[in-house]
């Protein structure tokens, strides 16, 4: 079994297996790509409305097919559904959202439910007629790449590609929009038209990615990456690669997965390796990571209680607490016995010293205090320039 | 002393034929649902002029501004800049939003921002290029941040990004500045910033128009003043209208009598 996942992640699991995992690839490229502008617009829910609201359209293109003699499956025609009644759900949240004193995310929960109660309805009635293929509209809630075509991959990577290009040459624009929409339109752009297009682009993500992600999961496509992104960069260029990067990494993993294993749904095993990326990110990314975060927390604490220590033994007292006497007991400015060594004595002194020109520096310019941080032990020497130490030392004995 | 003009006027102003005004209001009136904000404002910013918008919190003071630029919907009323309609001169206004207004843990550096004053310049769809971003540095050099263009622009003092705020609205070259509270909780070396920058602009030419909260420095920053309570109280030169009379029309109780005559007095 490592072999054959093997032979599928390096294109080797057959023709069709191989065309359906780069449409898979392309599609979370895509999706990573634009959720990084509704992420930052802080509208990431807004996809998850258009997601839901895909499904009676779905079920209503069935049967358009199916009373035009076909078989009702044709995905060119449920994507169009799809795409009708998605688009149809963000103009009802965005009605509700600027005539109404109600807020966005009461909007999407309220059109997100009954537009999805709607489609289960429409399922369910389908499911009594009997008609050919009716069984696989099921898969348009979870997901299944099993079911897609090598055409139909095709259709959902140039779809892909070519909302990739268009999110590209907006790039400024919406980064502009989603940083500062007051100034942006001060410059006399229609912002609500920026958003639409931003809207159009999820729709189209999302309706090419029903078949294969699924509904219910396709809004994990559009936020996960992003969300997982953030975590390594603070530059919107870099962001929207490496968001794209992350999309196309799941669709990538997870579409070998579950071409691996065709019972499970694929939309929640590419879901699963997206969260795989996502936590990764989450602990160990170098900067906004959470154990970096901890890791600076801790030598800050450690950092403090050590100035704390040094300024009671400085007083002829003992640490105050648990954690300022492990510090200097580990440091080794107190024996065993509880009494201060001659390193202590020196290392105390000196912190009093800095502690008293860090005062009189704070008295003398109360606009640039906050600009150190001498509580943390920062040696007034390193930032300050010898002159003025000198000025401080001057004035505070 | 010239008696301060009080709004209305009896006649209201003609238009000047040789130059027009900057800033050229008529009857704007703004309301939130049913709350007035601004009512029936007539105003013409003078040429060349360092503009202090002053009143009390809630006059209408931000509004006005968005209102000019067209962000809030306005119930009536007329704007001129330079004579042209908004959508005509649009390219010849810098806006400065309240700095509090933005999200600022977002992925950009202070060079970013700063270029988003070049956006109209170079167009939609087309990249920033290296020029843009070397303009761009060049702006920050001149708000005294050239050694933070890198920087993520969540990881700067509030005062540093007022600054960076302040070098976008001069990437757009504008010949009228509009600027909401720039000196909202700053530093002191921004605050001369501001001042000397405001100052620059002005000698160059343009007109800046500052909503400003701090009656104190108004007399020392600008030539001259509009005081707003919903309806315009006075304009004119500072000197003539930060009066005790005037500001006690503006500010009624809100003020404390010693405090009034101190600023009447200062100017």
């Amino acid at each position: 079994m490592p072999g054959e996942l093997f032979s599928i992640l390096t294109f080797q699991g057959g023709y069709n297996t191989s065309v359906v995992l780069a449409g898979v690839i392309a599609l979370g490229i895509g999706g990573g790509v634009i959720g990084v502008f509704s992420f930052l617009r802080k509208r990431a829910l807004i996809s998850d409305a258009i997601s839901h609201a895909t499904l009676p359209g779905i079920a209503i293109a069935f049967l358009i097919g199916i009373a035009l003699g076909g078989t009702g499956r044709n995905l060119a025609l449920l994507m169009a559904g799809a795409a009708t009644t998605g688009a149809l759900g963000v103009l009802c949240v965005q009605w509700i959202r600027d005539y109404t004193r109600l807020p966005e995310d009461a909007a999407i929960g309220t059109v997100l439910s009954v537009f999805f109660g709607l489609g289960i309805v429409l399922l369910s009635h389908i499911q009594t007629l009997q008609a050919a293929g009716q069984a696989g509209l099921n898969s348009f809630l979870l997901g299944s790449t099993a079911a897609l075509t090598a055409g139909e991959a095709q259709l959902i990577g140039g779809a892909s590609l070519v909302a990739i290009l268009i999110a590209l040459l907006l790039l400024k624009e919406f980064g502009a929009v989603a940083f500062d929409e007051g100034f942006a339109a001060a410059q006399g752009w229609r912002v609500a038209r920026i958003d639409l297009a931003m809207i159009g682009l999820l729709l189209a993500i999302v309706a090419i990615g029903l078949k294969t992600v699924g509904l219910v999961l396709i809004i994990a496509l559009v936020i996960i990456p992003p969300a997982s992104a953030r975590f390594w960069t603070e530059r919107l260029g870099r962001l929207v690669a490496l968001s794209g990067a992350f999309g196309g990494l799941a669709g990538w993993l997870g579409g070998s997965l579950s071409a691996l294993l065709p019972d499970m749904p694929a939309g929640a095993v590419i879901v699963l390796a997206a969260a795989a990326i996502f936590t990764i990110s989450l602990l160990f990314a170098p900067r906004r990571g959470v154990i970096a975060w901890g890791v600076r927390r801790l030598r800050m604490r450690i950092r403090a209680a050590s100035v704390r220590g040094l300024l009671a033994m400085a007083d002829g007292y003992l640490p105050p607490d648990g954690l300022s006497y492990r510090v200097v007991r580990w440091r080794g400015y107190i024996d065993g016995d509880a009494r201060i060594t001659e390193s202590g004595r020196t290392a105390a002194s000196e912190m009093r010293r800095q502690d008293r020109l860090w005062q009189t520096y704070r008295t003398r310019h109360p606009e640039a205090a906050l600009s150190f941080n001498p509580l943390t032990g920062t040696r007034i020497e390193d930032v300050l320039p010898a002159d003025i130490v000198a000025t401080l030392e001057a004035h505070s004995r | 002393m010239n008696p301060p003009r009080l709004i209305p006027f009896e006649i209201r102003q003609p238009r000047n034929e040789i130059a027009p005004s900057p800033l050229s209001i008529r009857g704007l009136t703004v309301a939130y649902d049913d709350k007035p904000a601004v009512w029936d404002l007539d105003y013409d910013a003078p040429d060349r002029g360092l503009i202090a918008v002053i009143g009390p919190n809630g006059a209408g003071k931000s509004t006005m501004i968005k209102a000019v630029l067209g962000l809030v919907p306005t119930l009536a009323g007329d704007v001129r800049v330079f004579g042209s309609t908004l959508r005509q001169a649009r390219r010849r206004i810098a806006y400065i939003p309240q700095r509090t207004s933005v999200d600022w843990d977002f992925p950009a550096s202070a060079e970013d921002v700063v270029a988003m004053g070049l956006y109209g310049e170079i167009g939609w769809c087309r990249p920033v290029r290296r020029r843009h971003r070397e303009a761009a540095r060049s702006y920050l050099d001149r708000v005294g941040m050239a050694d933070f263009a890198g920087r993520q622009i969540g990881q700067l003092s509030g005062g540093q990004q007022q600054r960076v705020f302040l070098a976008r609205a001069l990437a757009q070259k504008a010949d009228l500045y509009l600027m909401d509270e720039p000196f909202a909780g700053v530093d002191a070396a921004t605050e001369r910033a501001i001042v000397n920058v405001m100052r620059e602009v002005r000698d160059a030419g343009a007109t800046v128009l500052c909503v400003h909260h701090d009656l104190q420095t108004v007399a020392d920053y600008f030539d001259h003043a509009l005081i707003l309570n919903v309806h315009a109280i006075a304009h004119g030169a500072v000197d003539d209208v930060l009066t005790e009379e005037i500001l006690q029309r503006a500010y009624g109780g809100r003020l404390a009598e010693t405090e009034i005559r101190a600023i009447a007095r200062s100017a």
